[in-house]
């Protein structure tokens, strides 16, 4: 990555992070609302090296635990340093250069990260599986699916066909 | 033989960092309770409070109009409240004399601003713009007009977090008026909970208002917390299994006021 490709990289993450922090309220709709951070992982692991990206899904699990969900510090780094190792690995497969394959592996993992989220959080709780997948991992999929479906739209996963 | 350590260790780097990752992610979750984390959370949030509170203030004065038609509606109510309980008091308060009741000692209430809230809809913290320096302490609890919504669980210089009650960890013990049963309340998903352990002998019926039960060393008596919906009896054949809708709107907390005991 060329030096200002880094610096526009940069803010665009800042300004994501910026978003999601101080309008926070004004994305919700029902009490859902959506991941910003994991677009942002998706977009960047397109265009970092596998190294970087699992570090970069490591940090920004990390600020969003720190920033947004304190109670359970470590959770969000620990899907989204998966979530990014698994994206490496399949940007690394000839098929996923295929936009229609690469945004469908997108979707699904942000699918896998919304459920294995709430899975985790209500382990314990006296709630069916079923519940809290159609109550919160499946409306938070839909919602972060839903926009990062609309950013692909106009941009490019691959950062080579801009 | 060093040559193939590196070797080994320069062309397994992404398999190698991402356990480690993994690994530290695992450690910091597991041990989320820790005070060094605490500490780091809080020191996330005041540093972030002085720049967090000026948006805040903007979105709030958008909504201002809105607001203040809102609070007008309620100013009506509540005078119309305030006159019908102006007679109560003294009414109690004769009573309470002639009875020989101590007064009970009114509740020293500190507003705060709610500076964020999580993502995720089943994350359910706060982060407040009070701390220490305005003499708040860990357990304070926290409440709206409309009831009860958490306690403080941890201090910063200039920030506070809160537990809300509909945090999968939250336990809270209450009453139900006016049968007076007393029980364990917890989340149950939404805007729902679910008390234990009531004995299937008390009438407790729909509709009927669940309150902080006063024996928790947290929480005074009587604070309100939600309302009966349903029961059914429990597994055990003793007890009931009975569950209501909150006061609060969890959705919607932009204030809250934290009790000093």
């Amino acid at each position: 990555m060329t030096r200002a490709g880094f610096i526009k990289y940069f803010l665009l993450v800042i300004l994501i992070i910026a978003v999601q922090y101080f309008f926070n309220e004004l994305l919700d709709i029902q009490g859902i609302k959506p991941d910003l951070f994991y677009i942002i992982l998706i977009y960047m692991a397109f265009r970092l090296s596998p190294v970087q990206a699992v570090w970069f899904a490591f940090f920004l699990g990390f600020l969003q635990d720190i920033l947004f969900h304190p109670s359970v510090l470590g959770l969000s780094p620990l899907i989204k340093t998966f979530s990014g190792y698994v994206l490496t690995q399949l940007i690394h497969q000839s098929v996923i250069r295929v936009r229609i394959f690469s945004s469908l592996s997108a979707i699904l993992l942000i699918f896998f990260n919304h459920v294995v989220f709430n899975w985790v959080l209500f382990v314990e709780m006296p709630v069916s599986f079923r519940y809290v997948l159609m109550n919160y991992s499946l409306p938070e999929f839909l919602y972060t699916g839903g926009l990062f479906l609309i950013a692909n739209y106009f941009i490019p996963l691959y950062p080579d066909s801009e | 033989m060093l040559k193939r350590i590196i070797d080994f260790f320069f062309n397994k780097r992404l398999q190698i960092s991402t356990i480690l990752l993994l690994f530290i992610s695992f450690v910091l979750f597991i041990q989320s309770s820790h005070p060094a984390i605490r500490h780091l959370q809080i020191f996330a949030g005041d540093v972030l409070e002085p720049v967090k509170e000026p948006v805040i203030w903007i979105q709030r004065l958008m909504e201002t109009r809105k607001t203040n038609e809102i609070l007008s509606r309620r100013l009506i109510h509540l005078s119309q409240e305030a006159t019908r309980f102006g007679s109560l008091q003294e009414e109690n308060k004769r009573l309470r004399q002639m009875l020989n009741f101590k007064e009970r000692s009114e509740f020293k209430l500190l507003s705060a601003m709610v500076l964020s809230e999580g993502i995720n809809k089943s994350v359910n913290s706060l982060l407040l713009n009070r701390g220490l320096e305005d003499s708040i302490r860990i357990n304070d609890p926290i409440l709206n007009v409309d009831g009860l919504i958490g306690k403080v669980f941890w201090v910063g210089e200039s920030s506070s977090l809160a537990q809300l009650l509909i945090d999968p960890n939250s336990r809270l013990s209450v009453r139900i008026e006016p049968s007076g049963a007393k029980g364990i309340l917890q989340w149950y998903g939404g805007n729902r909970f679910l008390i234990i352990d009531i004995p299937n002998t008390m009438a407790v019926e729909p509709g009927d208002l669940v309150v902080t039960s006063g024996l928790s060393d947290i929480f005074p008596g009587s604070l309100p917390v939600g309302i009966i919906q349903e029961r059914e009896p429990a597994p055990d054949g003793f007890t009931f299994l009975v569950y209501g809708d909150f006061l609060v709107n969890f959705n919607q907390i932009h204030e809250v006021f934290i009790i000093f005991k």
